[in-house]
């Protein structure tokens, strides 16, 4: 009995330090060299790989920085620190990055469904089928792939279907924007509060029939704004963001209630925090 | 030996409703929208604006390029718009909406005989162009295209498809019933045009009559013979229509004339014979008005552009339906309005009670969608890559060779969505390789 | 419309728009009613101790399952049979004589370890009763391993003979579960006839198909195991060449196995190869293994070519363990674990051909 013991003992013992006399080795022999500077630089970004940077990845924006070709602000998620932080390993000067929010152009809230979609849930997939599944042909189609694709989960899905960005975890990262097929999204700068949320190019009594709060281009936002920083566009009101000054005004003004402030939103928020 | 190819199901065929009807044709409504994409390849260029005159047969749509079909004025009247307006597909496409003047007047030089016999081969091709000929069993590609094999390529075989294997569709089967000469004559003039030496009429055994009146047809041509097939879906799939006919198998990638054969639909090979022998356009095509839904199910003959709305006035409801189908129900596309045109392919539509439900389980592997699948894939094992995401791994298991007949969706114990992944990854994996060819520019 | 439908939300999705009647539990409750002659069998020939281990085993998968998509906050699928399909087997794989707990136990093990805990039906990589069965005959060994165990092995056949013999004399357990029915006394009368007759020292091939042998509840009948597999090759549930190759390979093993060579005695007559390869076929649990778990959906592969080559595996596993082994007397459930095991692999090498392309 013992004899067996001893055995097994030596087998399996003598087995493990053989593999990890192997893993050792390997480690030693496939190791992939970094440069350090690029590996330092790796581990400050936050290893989301969603390619805001423009980038395949994190690791190719660490080597594309240590080479000193793309500047250090590049990397939404990581924000104004990562990119001083950067700066200071890099010896660069960088200009100050500003926070930025996916802001979703559509308020189909109350919006009338044409069809009943049944199959996976997927806006791509859905797309396959039928352009639409609201009356209105921009409208959102609530199937929530942006949310799925979310690298920060920062997109929750209202009960009506419709995205809604959680600004605390979104980091301006763009792939929301990226992957809706009715590119109803899009990145702002936080300092921007007011916000069309709606993107229907459908004539005014056409966009008013399919959805209550769609953008009519009945102009009334242009002529308030004392900025002239509307422009209808399309049958779209488009906010020219150089010049807006969110001053709100146009918000009161919109009879469909097609424009947000974001201002009162985020106030509230904070003040609930 | 048993003709039949590999897989395949045998869904209720639920054709009694209009197998016996005999075609009728359907007036001409007031309005009539013609897309200028009805074919696969490039849409037609409008050749008419609104405000103009238009008689029937005049070509309002010239071909985009040489994967292209012309298309033709359905009725005379007065071309009120040419906008986008929604198609068969689902989404908007650009179309001439005409109205109709009720004259029926044809267009100079159409509808008018022509001796067959002189034509060669290129004049058939450029006839078959000039009328705007597409397959008509669904696909709608355009038939001079398939005319037209490169020398490398000799066929061998002409094969007539008159399978008709999705169930509730009769259009076929009425047509070999009623009119059997025309198929037979466009047969014979297709077969001219690409030098086919033989020509097989295949159909399948659940329409015996449709095969003795075809038989009878056929005796007239020395070298056709009519094959009757055991009825299993799909057999009207090119590729499966081979394999069971003559043993071959398409290249993976490939086409038919790899082999050394050309499939035709036979309303296509009747739509040749008339656009050959009367100068006649594809203007008006059979299509089965049926369903669980349809109060009166008829077999139409309908000028392309008319609205289904106009159909469903004659055919009437027998309760509400709950998804319109055009096509059959194993492959056609559901529609999501009643304001949609009939097409050059609208070889049916079928209105539905019920749908399939929207709830589906995990995998268990029962593998009857691999017994089911006419083109040896694993169904189920594609469908579970895709469900994650994997596309590059549903690929390397032959994801692109899947014809989305529908088998292994329709087999599924666990209902999963096994086509609607595979459409979705196929799209995704175009969508990459073209941002990856992007990218390498 | 003229005629007042509403057509303002229709459905939309991609083709094909109509389903085969035939779901998952349809599927389920058929191999269920599959199973009812056998366990029938199994408490008519063992009595109603019997009913109450199979019921204890199905409604503890039941429970098991239930308790678990509650506490996950999933759809609870009782009704589709899965559980069900599971508790049964592991009580047929059973002997009648265990205390309650230990179906109870193999069960919850079978249901929660062995599939919820890898997501559920159809994510699981083994048998679940089989994992069940394993764990409490490792478990609990002395209820689970019977004194009776009707197998008789190649390489120390004097030796099991003795063990029949003695079996015969008429332990506490033996008696409680072989003498409760005619049949099965019957049973006992021929296994423990030991007089020199040769005849009366085994049972009779015909004894080992009708099923009055003794051995777990559900898997002696090998006839109505037989229909009840049978049937569900008629439904298409199951492939017929696993029943076929699993049973056709253990026989051809076991006949080959030198039974001559045997020790006899005055009293030890050493079986002809045929009786022997029946032997191995009909006592013991192949026949159940071979029609209900070799054949399991999820945990086999999906071609017809590697379901032969995991019928293969099982009966040669099954053949080592019982012949070559001194282990254990049966071998059958750990042969359709490890095959279960090999699954994966088997199902990535078994890709049939597809259509237009050539085999690389």
């Amino acid at each position: 009995m013992s004899g067996l013991v001893i055995a097994s003992v030596v087998a399996l013992g003598g087995l493990g330090v053989i593999f990890a006399i192997g893993l050792a080795l390997a480690n030693a022999k496939l190791a992939v060299h970094r440069d350090p500077l690029t590996q330092e630089i790796l581990e400050l970004l936050p290893g989301a790989n969603c390619g805001a940077c423009g980038l395949a990845g994190c690791a190719a924006y660490a080597e594309a920085l240590a080479a000193g070709k793309v500047p250090a602000n590049l990397c939404a998620p990581g924000g104004a620190e990562l990119s001083s932080q950067l700066a200071d390993i890099l010896g660069v000067e960088v200009e100050d990055q500003e926070g930025a929010f996916a802001i979703v152009h559509c308020n189909r809230s109350e919006a009338k469904q044409s069809v009943d979609y049944h199959g996976i849930k997927d806006c791509k997939a859905a797309l396959l089928v039928r352009d639409r599944i609201y009356d209105c042909e921009y409208a959102c189609l609530g199937l929530g792939t942006c949310a799925r694709e979310c690298p920060f989960d920062a997109i929750v899905m209202s009960p009506e279907g419709l995205p809604i960005i959680i600004e605390e975890k979104c980091t301006a990262c763009g792939v929301c924007a990226r992957v809706c097929p009715k590119d109803i999204i899009s990145v702002e700068k936080s300092t921007s509060f007011v916000h069309i949320q709606c993107c229907s190019r459908d004539k005014g009594g056409v966009a008013r029939k399919n959805c209550r709060r769609a953008c009519i281009a009945c102009g009334r936002c242009a002529k308030i704004c004392p900025v002239d920083a509307i422009e209808i566009k399309e049958f779209l009101a488009i906010i020219d963001y150089e010049k807006c000054i969110s001053c709100g005004k146009c918000v009161g003004e919109c009879p469909t209630g097609a424009i947000g402030n974001y201002r009162q939103m985020r106030r509230r928020k904070a003040s609930v925090a | 030996m048993r003709l039949t190819f590999s897989g395949g199901v045998h869904p209720r065929e639920a054709k009694d409703a209009t197998k016996a009807l005999p075609i009728e044709a359907f007036e001409a409504p007031q309005v009539l929208v013609v897309p200028l994409l009805q074919h696969i390849g490039a849409p037609a260029r409008a050749a008419v604006k609104a405000g103009d005159k238009v008689a029937k047969g005049e070509t309002i749509g010239e071909p985009g390029g040489f994967i292209s079909a012309a298309v033709h004025a359905p009725v005379s009247g007065t071309v009120s718009a040419v906008e986008p307006r929604l198609g068969p597909g689902g989404r908007k496409i650009m179309a001439v909406v005409i109205e109709n003047d009720g004259e029926d007047r044809w267009a100079d030089g159409t509808n008018v005989k022509r001796d067959t016999s002189s034509l060669d081969a290129d004049t058939i091709r450029n006839i078959a162009s000039d009328a705007g000929l597409v397959g008509m069993g669904g696909a709608a590609f355009p038939t001079h295209v398939k005319l037209s094999p490169p020398d490398n390529k000799p066929i061998e075989l002409l094969l007539v498809n008159g399978a008709e294997c999705e169930p509730f569709l009769t259009a076929d089967h009425r047509l070999m019933l009623e009119e059997p000469e025309r198929i037979a004559f466009g047969a014979q003039l297709a077969a001219r045009a690409v030098s086919a030496a033989r020509i097989i009429f295949a159909l399948e055994d659940n329409k015996p009559d449709a095969a003795e009146t075809l038989e009878k047809a056929a005796s007239k041509i020395p070298s056709a013979t009519v094959v009757t097939l055991p009825t299993r879906y799909p057999q009207g799939a090119e590729k499966q229509l081979i394999e069971a006919v003559t043993g071959r198998q398409v290249p993976s990638g490939g086409l038919p004339m790899d082999v050394g054969v050309l499939v035709q639909n036979v309303g296509t090979c009747a739509a040749l014979q008339d656009a050959c022998a009367f100068n006649v356009p594809l203007i008006e095509r059979i299509t089965t008005v049926t369903g669980p839904s349809a109060g009166r199910p008829a077999n139409l003959r309908v000028r392309i552009g008319t609205l289904y709305e106009a159909l469903f006035e004659r055919v009437g409801f027998a309760g509400a339906p709950r998804r319109i189908v055009m096509g059959g129900p194993m492959m056609g596309m559901a529609q999501g309005s009643v304001e949609v045109p009939v097409t050059k392919g609208t070889s049916g539509i079928v209105l539905l009670d019920s749908v399939p439900g929207d709830v589906w389980r995990a995998c268990i592997r029962c593998g009857k969608c691999v017994r089911a699948c006419p083109v040896s894939i694993v169904p189920s094992q594609i469908s579970v890559f895709l469900e994650r995401g994997y596309v590059d791994e549903a690929n390397e298991i032959d994801m692109l060779d899947c014809i989305e007949c529908g088998c292994c969706t329709y087999v599924c114990p666990a209902r999963r969505p096994i086509v609607n992944w595979i459409k979705a990854g196929k799209a995704e994996l175009a969508e990459r390789r073209a941002r990856e060819r992007e990218g390498a520019k | 419309m003229s005629q007042g439908e509403d057509l303002s939300r229709l459905s939309v999705a991609t083709s094909p728009h109509i389903r085969e009647e035939e779901d998952i539990s349809a599927i389920m409750w058929w191999v269920v009613a599959a199973l009812t002659p056998a366990a029938l069998f199994g408490v008519w020939n063992f009595g109603w101790y019997a009913a109450a281990v199979v019921v204890v085993a199905v409604v503890s998968a039941a429970v098991a399952e239930a308790l678990w998509q509650r506490i996950c906050g999933t759809a609870v699928m009782i009704s589709d049979g899965s559980a069900v399909v599971t508790g049964l087997l592991v009580g047929l794989v059973l002997p009648p004589s265990v205390p309650l707990y230990v179906p109870m136990v193999a069960s919850g093990v079978g249901v929660l370890i062995g599939k919820q805990l890898f997501g559920g039906l159809g994510c699981n990589i083994w048998n679940p009763a089989l994992v069940g069965r394993a764990f409490v005959q490792i478990a609990y060994p002395q209820h689970v391993t019977l004194s009776v165990w009707p197998v008789l092995r190649g390489s120390s056949l004097s030796r099991v003979l003795q063990d029949v013999r003695h079996a015969g004399d008429g332990s506490a357990a033996h008696e409680v579960v072989l003498g409760a029915t005619p049949l099965a006394e019957q049973a006992v009368g021929s296994l423990a006839a030991t007089d020199g007759v040769a005849e009366a020292m085994y049972p009779s091939v015909w004894a080992l198909f009708l099923g009055n042998i003794p051995g777990s509840i559900g898997e002696t009948s090998a006839l109505l195991l037989l229909i009840g597999g049978l049937f569900l090759i008629w439904k298409g549930y199951i492939n017929w060449k696993v029943p076929a190759v699993f049973l056709g390979t253990l026989f051809l093993f076991a006949a080959f196995v030198p039974t001559w060579k045997i020790p006899t005695g005055e009293d030890i007559v050493a079986p002809s190869w045929w009786f022997f390869g029946m032997y191995q076929i009909f006592a013991g649990g192949a026949v159940i293994g071979a029609f209900f778990m070799a054949t399991d959906m999820v945990t086999t592969p999906i071609t017809s070519s590697g379901q032969v080559i995991f019928a293969l595996g099982c009966a040669l596993i099954t053949a080592l363990i019982r012949l070559v082994g001194h282990g254990f007397p049966e071998g059958v459930a750990y042969s359709i674990l490890l095959m279960n095991t090999a699954t994966p692999v088997i199902d990535r090498y078994t890709r049939p051909r597809t259509y237009g392309t050539v085999k690389k």
